[in-house]
């Protein structure tokens, strides 16, 4: 009879044993999850991990599910990395989970959604947060494989469009382990340590497991924080990752990416040739405007001639010079006789010789003539004139003349 | 919002002054030794422009991290392009 073991030390011994057998310390297992739990207070996760045929009891500890990319649930297929222990004291045997991702299409597609779920709630998505793509840069940063078909597409459509444009590759590898960590850095060192006006970030086509890079958040978040516009190239038309979403503007493909980035050198040179025959013709429709304006006002006399009002008085003043000339000429040569008659007349007119032929003047004691009844009252004192005196006069009555009213 | 980078200064700011100018000088009436000034200018830019978009072509640069973390930018072998 061997040895009779306790069942301490029993399950010691399966201990030993599992500790010794490196494979069961660290292992990548893939299996189904099901009965998941996730422990509230602790925050550890409780599940069972099958195939078709076996299963295993699984747990994960809160410090290593946290750093888990997507919430697993019942159905998906997972891919873990961890160790088989047993648990001395009820001899349970468990898978420690260190590592999980997730397995196959459907638990891609599901990490896909959730993920894209978290990113557009925190509002990576949104367009105002969309930096413009530079109109006319000169140089375009490219991160991708420096293997891909993807960096010959683009250098060719680049090239095409413009050949004197600048091209700085930073080189990551697009799928695989290392791919989301090697991409997010290219992103970061381009803004660090380049001058490219716009990044182009992308891959030739594959499989959702290819693109899988492109579709993790650390990708995410490195173009979120790009300063640097960036292009996401993701693949052919139909594939949309979350890249496409977050980055400032999508290209269906790598090459369509390039058009977008570089303008058609033919096309700046036409731009300019229409500025210049703008600006030309804008000249001379200004010297036009000045030109006709200047040839209204020499038309219009009043003001080409400014001076002819002047001119036409001046003329007028000769004229009439002229005549009185030849007019005082004549009247001077008849002189005796109109004077004799102007003497005359004007001798009729003389204020003496009316006072003299009886007359007189009426004044009031303001020296003022006095020309109507209305300008003299009762017992006033006025004066009258006659040809060889004054008289002092006091008004006895005033009668009016009815046919002078 | 994040602030964007600078762009190329002489093309892009060209291109904006230059549409300024025709702005000005398309609409009304300006004083004719402006409108020669704006002239002027407007042909200098183009002139720059132009000079700016002859560039001849040049080699693929690529950027290299080594492992201690050290850059290297060196251009592409000519095969590759």
């Amino acid at each position: 009879m061997s040895e009779i073991l306790s069942i301490s030390e029993l399950n010691n011994v399966i201990f030993s044993t599992l500790k010794k057998e490196k494979l069961l310390q660290n292992c990548w297992v893939t299996g189904e999850i099901s009965n998941f739990k996730h422990h509230v207070p602790s925050g550890h996760w409780y599940f069972t991990l099958k195939d078709s045929k076996a299963q295993i009891k699984g747990v994960m500890f809160k410090g290593q599910n946290a750093k888990v990319q997507f919430s697993p649930e019942n159905g998906i297929k997972v891919m873990v990395r961890g160790s088989v222990r047993i648990y001395e004291k009820d001899g349970a045997m468990q898978f420690y989970v260190e590592e999980m991702y997730p397995s196959g299409l459907g638990a891609l597609y599901l990490a896909f959604e959730q993920l894209k779920k978290k990113l557009m709630d925190e509002g990576l998505f949104l367009d105002d947060r969309k930096k413009p793509v530079p109109r006319f840069p000169k140089k375009i940063g490219i991160v991708t494989s420096s293997t891909g078909a993807a960096l010959r597409d683009i250098i060719n459509v680049a090239r095409r469009r413009n050949p004197g444009i600048g091209l700085l590759l930073i080189p990551a590898a697009v799928q695989g382990q290392s791919a989301p960590a090697e991409i997010a850095h290219a992103i970061n060192i381009a803004n660090c340590m380049t001058t490219v006006d716009v990044l182009i970030v992308g891959r030739g086509g594959g499989s959702l497991e290819e693109l899988w890079a492109f579709n993790t958040e650390i990708v995410a978040r490195a173009i979120a924080v790009s300063e640097i516009p960036v292009i996401s190239a993701v693949g052919h038309e139909v594939d949309y990752t979350i890249a496409d979403f977050v980055a400032d503007l999508r290209a269906p493909t790598p090459s369509a990416a390039a058009e977008l980035a570089v303008p058609l050198l033919s096309d700046l040179q036409d731009g300019l040739q229409k500025y210049r025959e703008k600006i030309l013709l804008a000249l001379k429709n200004q010297i036009e405007r000045k030109r006709f304006r200047l040839l209204e006002l020499e038309r219009n006399d009043a003001i080409s001639k400014p001076l002819w009002r002047v001119e036409q008085k001046r003329r007028d003043l000769e004229k009439l010079t002229k005549q009185l000339l030849t007019g005082m000429t004549g009247f001077v040569s008849d002189r005796s006789g109109i004077l004799k008659l102007v003497s005359s007349k004007l001798d009729l007119l003389s204020p003496l010789a009316i006072l003299g032929r009886g007359y007189s003047l009426a004044y009031d004691s303001h020296e003022r003539v006095i020309r109507s009844i209305k300008e003299v009252e009762k017992n006033s004192e006025i004066n009258l004139k006659v040809y060889d005196g004054k008289l002092k006069c006091r008004v006895a009555d005033i009668f009016a003349d009815i046919s002078n009213e | 919002m994040k602030k964007s980078r600078p762009s190329p200064e002489n093309f892009e700011n060209g291109i904006e002054r230059l549409e300024q100018i025709v702005l000005l000088m398309e609409k009304n009436e300006i004083p004719l030794e402006q409108a020669l000034t704006l002239f002027q200018e407007g042909i200098e830019l183009i002139k720059s422009c132009n000079k700016s978009l002859d560039v001849a072509e040049e080699k693929i640069q690529v950027l290299l991290e080594d492992t201690n973390g050290e850059f290297k930018l060196t251009t592409m072998e000519k095969d590759k392009e």
